[in-house]
């Protein structure tokens, strides 16, 4: 025990002088607070529409109600406008008649926009009342789907800084000091993993509170945050011991990010009945939970819950073994 | 010229022995497997609108299935119970709409903004007017600037600008950084600092060594996934800017630490700005001024455009604002290596 608080000790010592820790405490905060800037803007995407000045400004008044308007006073202004990257229709009004200016390749909803809107200006009285209930949801998918993907990064990360601390150990030598200590490779790398794991919990449940404040369920959140940081453990393991320079770190984590995000989207687009070539990824099961829990909001996930404990707990005990013939501390 | 030539040997076969090579051919291969196997070509990404009539005779229902999606703002979709609505609901980002003999329910989300509602409450409005025949139409009309460019890309083809913007030139900037920290931990640049090599030299044999990785890339991706259905000149032009670009970023940034476990979070937060633009290429309605200054907008849509074979007009434009950003950054990169990594203090 007292080998493990020291290693700890040692480990902290050497991340304040590095300032990693200063880094590693306030870059997810940073993350969460420019999630939380820029998020909301993701629940109603604000539409855009090209006015010509010739357009009637009691049309141009109805139009603000679906959207905002950027003017111009020339055509050929408005036409390079309809034209870039983005879908912006053009409206003008010529010889008593409004045109909807398409560049060609829009959305099919939003071709057919304009012109329900020019239909509906001229006759807007309602023949039915409308009433408006609300189902209390106070964020879109899209945005929980990228508030959740942050989340899952900085579990990760947890993973991959203590797989470089690692790396850092075996570049300074020190992991040959540590090697004439009574440590074991199991306990050097259960400190090192003891270290990620609370990190990740602390840096999330920080990182979840900045997002959302009190309104998220805590048990959610528990039953993301373990199969992720065992990942992240795995993940930091693999760069830990195979990698011996920063360079094969960084190829490793560039291999590991692409395997990730090719099996997130993989989850995401494979058929049902081919989606056993992914049960052999550990990371699979991890991505399912976050689907159950996260996308599809059911409680269901216990299952793939188990999985993904068992297959990354696994992977990360293979690597342990691996680790002590490769260390050979003692 | 020979000590550049020297320089590119170096970083040469640093990259090799760092498996750079390796690494891009693995992700070669998984982005081809993925764009090709993985991904289908057709998926629905529109929002729905899920609805339910409980007029006498069905008569919504009735008037909307005779009519079918085509030609709609927006899409609708049919259910059967309001347990069935909500449900839908909860699983997807739509809303719902009740019909009844004497009032019209919208069932919202609850973080819809009111141009969102203003949209749905029209389209009630001229639906109804339709059924009561009341519905007069206004008489406009349609121009279409390019009708040439009204192909859809594939679903699975769409995802190449995305990936390469965001993974494939990451690869240059992943390894520039790591070259870098390599260079201050192993005293390498100290040893630069007194041989006649200068500045310029060892930054442009970085990003030249680095960035080809990226266009190596690119041009396999491009021939693996599209073929050579496309303009290659053009795809070369835009892959090599932004190649040489993100690697300058790459250099730029690294100088300022010392290791790779302080410069992550750089590297996850530098990723995530690039990555914003993504949102805009998939809803390219949800236009937001500032994304046009972020590099990987323009380049995801010129390369959407020239995979597209579509009749871009903007390709010269996007590589004069990529050229021009290239030589801002390079000149600021060429300015804080003097100062940071070739000047009096000790860089590491």
């Amino acid at each position: 025990m007292r080998e493990f608080i020291s290693l700890i000790k040692k480990d902290i010592t050497n991340a304040f002088r590095d300032k990693l820790l200063m880094y590693i405490i306030v870059a997810p905060i940073i993350m969460a607070i420019l999630i939380l800037l820029f998020a909301p803007s993701l629940d109603s995407p604000k539409l855009r529409f090209a006015v010509d000045n010739s357009v009637p400004h009691s049309f141009t008044n109805e139009l603000e109600k679906y959207g905002t308007i950027e003017s111009f006073n020339s055509f050929s202004k408005l036409e390079q406008r309809v034209l870039m990257s983005d879908d912006v229709p053009g409206i003008i009004y010529r010889d008593g008649e409004f045109e909807v200016i398409l560049q060609g390749n829009e959305e099919d909803y939003l071709k057919s926009l304009p012109g329900m809107i020019i239909d509906n200006a001229s006759q807007s009285t309602s023949i039915m009342p409308i009433e408006i209930q609300s189902l209390d949801v106070n964020r879109s998918i899209i945005r929980n789907v990228l508030e959740v993907s942050i989340l899952v990064i900085i579990i990760i990360m947890g993973g991959a800084i203590m797989g470089l601390m690692i790396v850092g150990d075996k570049e300074s030598k020190a992991i040959k000091s540590l090697a004439v200590s009574p440590l074991t490779t199991g306990k050097y790398l259960f400190e090192k993993a003891v270290a990620s794991v609370i990190y990740s919990f602390v840096s999330s449940f920080v990182v979840a509170f900045i997002m959302w404040r009190f309104a998220f369920n805590a048990v959610n959140l528990l039953v993301l945050i373990i199969p992720f940081c065992l990942f992240g453990v795995a993940a930091g393991f693999l760069i830990g011991i195979f990698a011996n320079n920063q360079n094969s770190s960084i190829v490793f984590i560039k291999t590991l990010s692409s395997v990730v995000i090719a099996i997130s989207i993989a989850s995401v687009f494979v058929p049902h009945k081919l989606e056993w070539m992914l049960y052999v990824f550990p990371n699979f099961w991890a991505f399912k939970v976050l689907k159950i829990v996260f996308i599809d909001k059911s409680l269901n996930y216990f299952n793939s819950f188990l999985i993904a404990i068992i297959t990354n707990s696994l992977l990360v005990l293979a690597l342990t073994i691996y680790a002590q013939k490769k260390f050979k501390l003692r | 010229m020979k000590k550049l030539w020297t320089l590119l040997k170096i970083d040469y076969t640093m990259a090799l022995r760092g498996k750079f090579i390796l690494l891009t051919l693995i992700l070669a291969i998984l982005l081809t497997v993925i764009i090709n196997f993985v991904l289908p070509e057709k998926l629905n990404t529109e929002m729905n609108t899920y609805i339910l009539d409980r007029t006498s005779n069905t008569r919504i229902a009735t008037f909307l299935n005779a009519q079918g999606d085509e030609g709609n703002a927006i899409k609708i979709r049919a259910t059967k119970s309001e347990e069935e609505l909500t449900s839908m609901l909860t699983k997807s980002n739509g809303v719902g709409i009740i019909f009844e003999d004497n009032r019209v329910i919208i069932v919202k989300q609850g973080y819809e903004d009111e141009a969102t509602l203003n949209l749905i409450t029209a389209t009630i409005n001229l639906l109804t007017k339709k059924l009561t025949g009341v519905y007069s139409p206004k008489s406009f009309k349609y121009t279409v600037l390019e009708p040439q460019s009204t192909e859809k890309l594939p679903f699975n083809k769409s995802m190449i600008p995305p990936l390469i913007a965001l993974d494939v030139f990451f690869l240059g900037f992943y390894l520039i950084a790591a070259m870098i920290f390599q260079d201050k931990n192993e005293g390498i640049i100290n040893a630069y600092r007194i041989s006649p090599i200068n500045v310029f030299g060892y930054i442009t044999s970085k990003v030249v060594i680095n960035s080809s990785l990226a266009i190596a890339l690119s041009l396999i991706l491009g021939v693996a996934t599209v073929g050579f259905h496309m303009n290659y000149w053009h795809y070369f032009v835009i892959v090599t800017l932004s190649a040489l670009l993100i690697s300058s970023l790459g250099m730029l940034l690294s100088q300022f630490y010392n290791s790779l476990s302080e410069f992550m979070y750089v590297l996850i937060a530098f990723t995530l700005v690039i990555a914003i633009p993504v949102i805009s290429y998939f809803q390219p309605s949800f236009s937001v001024p500032f994304f046009k200054y972020i590099p990987s907008y323009p380049i995801m849509f010129e390369i959407k455009n020239i995979i597209s074979s579509a009749q871009s007009k903007e390709i010269w434009s996007v590589s004069l604002l990529l050229a021009v950003e290239l030589a801002g950054v390079l000149t600021l990169v060429y300015f804080t290596s003097k100062r940071i990594l070739f000047g009096r203090r000790r860089s590491s």
